[in-house]
């Protein structure tokens, strides 16, 4: 008796819970990256590596468009128009009220690359764009191996494409003048208690002067860029851009 | 008469907790059923977006001489044929399963009209050197891409409130709300292999460069 309903229990529990999904063969997405550049195909130098890391970070300082660059060297037979779009939702470069993301994916032995361009890039990095992209600054050196070269100039394109499409995004906050304002009035106030308590004898006690001003230094250190590397904006991906092959 | 007041307060409590659970699955269920149209809309709009780029792309193609008139002839059938159904008939697709079958197969027509139109392309340098002619076709190419994104999108959703209406004990809601199944894309039959077209006629005569 108990054991049957130990079993109904459980066959219940399985109806409620045990939604098993079908295994995946695809290839699995990697965690969200804290990089803007990430070579998992080894197709770049060091150097170029990084002067594409700064210049990606400067990048989104100065316009909060979030380009990534990532190579692979295998999609396992995926194509890499599924692959990247996958990619594009896990990673959600591009400001979530912007989807000002894009993504530049090679995949070394499938010999294909991809710009995926996220809902908000996709007036100016429109599909014929990405192409030309493509065709012109990318395949010409991929066809003669140099890999430096054509993501070096593809990117360079995506960013003269992109540029001007926004701006940074203010940060937020109160004005300085306001800052500064509020820090004087706090002053004064202090003053005028500070003297009323030398009514009661610590004016006498020579204090008066010493801690009053002492800390004015501490209030100009205002908004510090943290200057890590990527960090996801959530930005929204629906299958603009363009493929090519070499 | 103690016995009764108990009696009160149990089915009162049930009918309480029974009502917000009515609710609360409800909520759940219409919450479900928007995403799955809003991601409709989605699909209506990547499939627009490739009605609108065929006039171009066919007067593109017409433009080089001796270009094969049957294939472009298929085209704009099928695309006239999926600008038939019209804007209302399309909203209400995804409550009735005929008009969605109906939708799919105009525009699955289309798509293998298109394809062919791009298979024969191939035949005429002309075409491939011409730069209008190859933003509209990477414009096609992202469209076609962007058709396959919302097509799955709409089929993740459409499975995730077929699942929630159909689970027990939220079924029950669900049938009592006239909730109903939403119909899923199939894959295009033959999608998956390219089309064949015939290159043993001979080429047409004035293409060569």
């Amino acid at each position: 008796m108990k054991i049957s309903r130990l079993a109904c229990l459980f066959l219940l529990a399985l109806a409620f819970f045990g939604w098993v999904s079908p295994a995946q063969a695809l290839l699995a997405i990697p965690a969200v990256p804290d990089h803007y550049v990430n070579d998992e195909a080894g197709l770049l130098s060091a150097a170029n590596r990084q002067s594409l890391e700064d210049r990606l970070a400067q990048f989104e300082r100065d316009t909060s468009n979030q380009i990534l660059v990532v190579t692979f060297p295998d999609l396992q037979g995926e194509p890499i128009e599924d692959f990247s779009i996958r990619l594009a939702e896990k990673w959600k470069p591009g400001q979530s009220v912007r989807n000002n993301g894009a993504i530049l994916v090679v995949s070394k032995n499938d010999h294909k690359v991809r710009i995926e361009a996220g809902y908000g890039l996709e007036g100016v990095l429109s599909d014929a764009v990405s192409s030309s992209i493509l065709q012109r600054e990318i395949l010409p050196h991929f066809k003669q191996g140099d890999f430096d070269a054509g993501i070096r100039n593809g990117v360079d394109a995506i960013l003269q494409a992109t540029r001007g499409e926004y701006h940074a995004i203010p940060q937020a906050g109160l004005p300085h003048w306001l800052v500064v304002l509020i820090v004087f009035l706090l002053i004064l106030l202090l003053l005028k208690l500070l003297r009323r308590a030398g009514a009661y004898g610590l004016y006498r006690s020579g204090s008066y002067y010493g801690g009053g001003w002492g800390a004015g230094g501490s209030w100009g250190g205002g908004s510090s860029h943290s200057s890590g590397g990527f960090s996801s904006g959530g930005g929204s991906f629906g299958g603009g851009g363009a493929s090519g092959s070499w | 008469m103690k016995k009764f007041l108990v009696f009160l307060v149990v089915v009162g409590g049930i009918l309480l907790i029974g009502g917000m659970w009515y609710v609360r699955t409800r909520n759940q269920l219409v919450t479900l059923d928007e995403q799955v149209k809003s991601s409709w809309s989605q699909v209506e709009n990547v499939y627009q977006r490739r009605l609108d780029l065929i006039p171009n792309l066919v007067s593109t193609v017409k433009g080089v001489a001796n270009f094969e008139q049957e294939t472009l002839t298929k085209v704009v059938e099928a695309r006239a044929q999926a600008s038939q159904i019209s804007s209302e008939a399309l909203k209400g697709a995804i409550n009735d399963p005929a008009s969605f079958e109906k939708f799919q197969a105009a525009q699955s027509g289309l798509s293998s009209a298109l394809s062919r139109l791009m298979v024969v392309v191939e035949r005429y340098p002309e075409l491939k050197a011409n730069q209008n002619f190859l933003e509209l076709q990477a414009q096609l190419e992202g469209t076609e891409n962007r058709i396959s994104v919302e097509r799955r999108r709409f089929n993740e959703t459409a499975q995730g409130y077929n699942t929630a209406i159909r689970r027990f004990p939220d079924s029950l809601v669900a049938s009592m709300s006239g909730f109903a199944a939403r119909p899923y894309f199939q894959a295009d039959a033959g999608a998956a292999q390219a089309p064949k077209v015939d290159f043993s006629k001979p080429a047409p005569s004035g293409t060569g460069p």
